[in-house]
């Protein structure tokens, strides 16, 4: 058997509607959609990213001032949401990204 | 020469390795695919891509005089999973990368009844890596199927972690599709050796262990040398 683009496009849209619905947006509309707009609402789904958080270095400094009221990279929930974030942005980007390469072999006839 | 080729220039020496595709091989096919691949205008802006190798992996592969062409590192960036294929001896494997790794597909395809992956690296792997000169013979299996775990059984399976980082527990399915005694091995694993910081367990590729140690019957090695590969073995 040889590869079934049909069948390739309809799972990697069937991942990329999850994606779709999950950062608030309607997949019905996926053929007027652009990575632009996917992207940039997924972004919103935690604004924590490595340049919004702050870097400490040394152990010492962690309790030094109990009145601390700053997100820190290395905190758990700093990570945790860090990487929620990597991990949706990604998705979206490599399920739009595979979607046009099995348009392209479909497109090939 | 800088540290990374006198680095590989001295495990070079110390193996016996029969590379089953050479550099200009695995070249010449990367750019063909690139040419292709060109050829359909993708969004490569950074938002649209970022700096992710999957998206990237053939531009990077196809340039003569790209860095990660230069040295023995990248032509042996395979072996693991090389080795775990040769020492296990499996009837039936399945692989999801013959695109990336062509010369591995021939192994596989030589040494044991060969099933792909219904997925974008079949449909390269079929216009622009299979040759004249091999014979192939091959099943597909869709990756609908195997998230359902609805195929084998296998001996021997070899996926990528970006098969399943949407959904890392999604391992469990292709761990199921083995016979006893056989083996999953799951290349690309560290992130760029991410998996071994302080947030490691807030990663999909901490998850995907996580998930396969679940099993009673596996045992679970990893390693942690190049872009890391991880060994499931059905007990």
């Amino acid at each position: 058997m040889s590869y079934n683009a049909e069948l390739d496009l309809k799972y990697v849209e069937s991942k990329l509607t999850y994606y779709i619905y999950m950062i608030g947006l309607n997949p019905d509309n996926l053929d007027t959609m652009t990575i632009d707009t996917l992207i940039e609402k997924a972004r919103l789904f935690s604004l924590i990213t490595s340049d919004t958080v702050q870097h400490r270095s040394y152990i010492k400094d962690r309790y030094a001032d109990s009145n601390d009221q700053y997100l820190y990279k290395d905190e758990p929930a700093v990570a945790f949401l860090r990487n929620q974030r990597i991990s949706i942005v990604a998705n979206i980007r490599r399920f739009w990204y595979l979607r046009q390469l099995a348009l392209g072999a479909m497109s090939r006839g | 020469m800088d540290n990374a080729n006198i680095y590989f220039s001295r495990v070079a020496k110390l193996v016996k390795y029969e590379s089953v595709e050479t550099s200009q091989d695995m070249i010449d096919r990367t750019a063909a695919i690139k040419s292709y691949l060109d050829g359909l205008n993708i969004d490569k802006r950074k938002i649209a891509v970022g700096f992710d190798m999957v998206m990237w992996y053939f531009d990077i592969f196809a340039r003569e005089t790209s860095e990660w062409n230069q040295n023995f590192g990248s032509t042996y960036g395979g072996a693991a999973c090389e080795q775990a294929f040769i020492f296990s001896k499996p009837a039936k494997s399945l692989l999801s990368y013959p695109a990336w790794n062509t010369g591995l597909a021939k192994l596989m395809n030589e040494k044991s009844d060969l099933t792909l992956i219904n997925s974008y690296q079949l449909d390269l792997f079929e216009q622009f890596c299979k040759g004249d000169s091999t014979t192939w013979s091959y099943d597909t299996l869709s990756r609908q199927d195997a998230e359902d775990g609805d195929g084998g059984p296998f001996d021997f399976i070899a996926i990528h972690s970006y098969d399943v980082f949407h959904q890392p527990e999604l391992v469990k399915s292709y761990f199921n599709m083995l016979n006893t005694g056989g083996i999953l091995v799951i290349g690309h694993i560290n992130n760029n050796n991410s998996l071994y910081e302080a947030e490691m367990e807030y990663t999909p590729f901490y998850e995907m262990h996580a998930a396969l140690k679940e099993f009673e019957n596996s045992r679970i090695y990893h390693d942690y040398t190049t872009a890391g590969t991880t060994f499931a073995i059905k007990m």
